[in-house]
């Protein structure tokens, strides 16, 4: 089942009334899978928050399809059912963390006022911020900050969260917290869609993954494939006449032709290794590429 | 109407906060106290001097608050990045507005009590009668008030907090000098393009003086009961017609 379908999205901007168009999306097109985490990744500029804003209808778009939940179009009820932390977030400094949650749930929960007040200390105890709840929210610090938006995005219990950078500011232990919070999330079957510059929290969390660059989607598929794809360099350990050396092959095909070659060249094969990359390297790579698109067949 | 109710609230708990708002209260009794201290200086007009003061400092100070916060409670929700974590929401832009204006409306009705009590204190100092026409005066300038602060919700939709302050006092002034202009083009004689251009603008912004009932309180002069409902009415459109506009201009608008 796919929770958010992008279709041919585009999208241009003016910095002012006389400059030219200049063109932030070009062509995006992916789709986020049920219970699943989907990392979304891009260099700064390349239009992630602009693509976020477009799906959630807080900017217009220039042409595209944005569908929800199998089909439906961005309405008040698909809003209920999605939860959502913006890139640095910002709210009335002037409430305390309890009445700005209440706040939003009020909005967009259907609890009553005593169940929504508990789900409220319930998050804001598990975000490590509950002693924190009568405080003003323009004394949080900015990691305080980016967990009461975390739990901003999940007191209505949403069943789709999208995440813009949920790890920034924070500190190594809450950047394990949150990771673990988006696991314990998907293992409770909500589908999480997160925008991040830390490689490592992607790959370690997410199955599925899309990369802009440059307004255009560079790679959406599975990260395993991805890595897979990336990885399929074999490393050939050997020793000639008592001396070791290595040598590389890039396909399955070409490892097996060079260990022919080694054999009857009478070289002794010590190990084969599949030369391991990180979800960093691949990054680099396929943003890199002009289009690894159509080469996945996604 | 829950979600209308929550901004309203919320809105309320916003301008509660502000010093601002505290200042412009203290600035209006301090000039109701100077026309009571004033109107002893002038010669057998004392009661009406101190009386004017008082009229005029609610005037003003309710106009100030309308205007000030009007203008920066739409545009401080873009500007301070607020209006992203709203909007994505299950709340519509219309009941945003709305609920702003609820908000406003009930900081304004407050004032408006407050004030009045100032005013009716002044009235029992010099002996002056309390009449129905006070309170007609004093719902006169909430009218006003409340005009005022979807002119500015409309300018909001559209511009900046700053420009939106600029905007809005021009049209106060306008809105007050309409029918003058009027009154002097036709007794001047002049081209009909100019009287065409003066009736215009006279149609397209607000009327002011439409709401102004202070000098029929002055002077307790009677306010025939069609007047008030017709200029009620006359208020209630533009409200109703700002309020849809801005939501329509706002609903275009890139929260970025």
């Amino acid at each position: 089942m796919s929770m958010l379908e992008v279709k041919n999205l585009k999208k241009r901007f003016k910095e002012s009334l006389f400059s030219p168009e200049k063109k932030v999306l070009h062509q995006i097109d992916f789709s986020v899978s049920k219970t699943a985490a989907t990392g979304f990744l891009g260099a700064n500029g390349s239009g992630k928050t602009t693509t976020l804003k477009c799906v959630l209808g807080l900017i217009p778009v220039d042409s595209g399809e944005i569908s929800f939940f199998e089909g439906k179009s961005l309405s008040r009820a698909v809003l209920k059912k999605i939860g959502f932390l913006p890139e640095q977030p910002y709210f009335y400094d002037y409430l305390t963390g309890e009445e700005l949650l209440l706040f939003y749930g009020q909005l967009s929960a259907s609890l009553t006022f005593a169940d929504l007040k508990a789900r409220a200390r319930s998050l804001l105890k598990k975000l490590g911020i509950y002693e924190a709840k009568d405080r003003k929210i323009r004394t949080y610090s900015k990691g305080m900050l980016q967990k009461v938006g975390m739990a901003q995005a999940l007191i209505h219990d949403p069943e789709f969260v999208i995440l813009d950078e949920p790890m920034a500011g924070l500190d190594p232990d809450s950047r394990i917290y949150v990771g673990e919070l988006i696991q314990s999330l998907v293992n409770q079957g909500k589908t999480i869609f997160f925008s991040s510059h830390l490689l490592y929290d992607v790959e370690r969390l997410c199955s599925n993954l899309v990369v802009l660059k440059e307004g255009r989607v560079a790679y959406a598929g599975s990260v395993q494939e991805l890595l897979d794809r990336i990885r399929g360099r074999r490393q050939i350990i050997y020793t000639e006449k008592g001396q070791k050396h290595t040598v590389f092959a890039d396909s399955i095909e070409e490892c097996q032709r060079e260990i022919d070659r080694l054999r009857k060249e009478s070289c002794v094969i010590l190990d084969v290794q599949l030369d391991k990359k990180s979800l960093e390297q691949a990054f680099v790579k396929i943003t890199e590429l002009p289009d690894l698109k159509e080469e996945t067949g996604n | 109407m829950k979600t209308i109710f929550l901004i309203a609230l919320n809105t309320v708990k916003e301008i509660k906060r502000h010093k601002i708002l505290y200042a412009l209260g203290a600035v209006v009794i301090f000039i109701m106290l100077a026309g009571l201290v004033l109107g002893p200086l002038s010669l057998s007009e004392q009661q009406r001097l101190s009386i004017n003061f008082a009229f005029t400092a609610c005037h003003i100070g309710l106009i100030l608050i309308s205007i000030y916060f009007a203008s920066t409670l739409i545009s401080h929700e873009v500007e301070k990045k607020t209006a992203i974590t709203l909007f994505v929401k299950p709340i519509s832009r219309l009941q945003f507005i709305v609920g702003k204006f609820f908000g406003l409306s009930f900081i304004l009705l407050m004032a408006l009590c407050f004030l009045t009590v100032f005013v009716l204190m002044v009235h029992l100092i010099y002996g002056h009668s309390i009449s129905s026409i006070l309170f007609i005066a004093m719902w006169g300038i909430f009218l006003e008030a409340l005009i005022l602060l979807t002119v500015a919700f409309f300018f909001s939709s559209v511009t900046s907090s700053f420009l939106v302050l600029v905007y809005s006092f021009l049209i106060f002034i306008i809105g007050h000098s309409a029918s003058g202009i009027i009154f002097f083009v036709d007794k001047g004689g002049g081209d009909y393009f100019v009287k065409m251009i003066v009736s215009i603008a006279t149609y397209l912004l607000p009327n002011f003086e439409k709401v102004n009932w202070r000098g029929h309180a002055l002077y307790h002069d009677s306010l025939i009961g069609g007047e008030l409902l017709f200029s009620t009415l006359y208020s209630v459109s533009w409200i109703v017609c700002l309020l849809v506009i801005t939501s329509i201009l706002f609903e275009r608008k890139q929260i970025a």
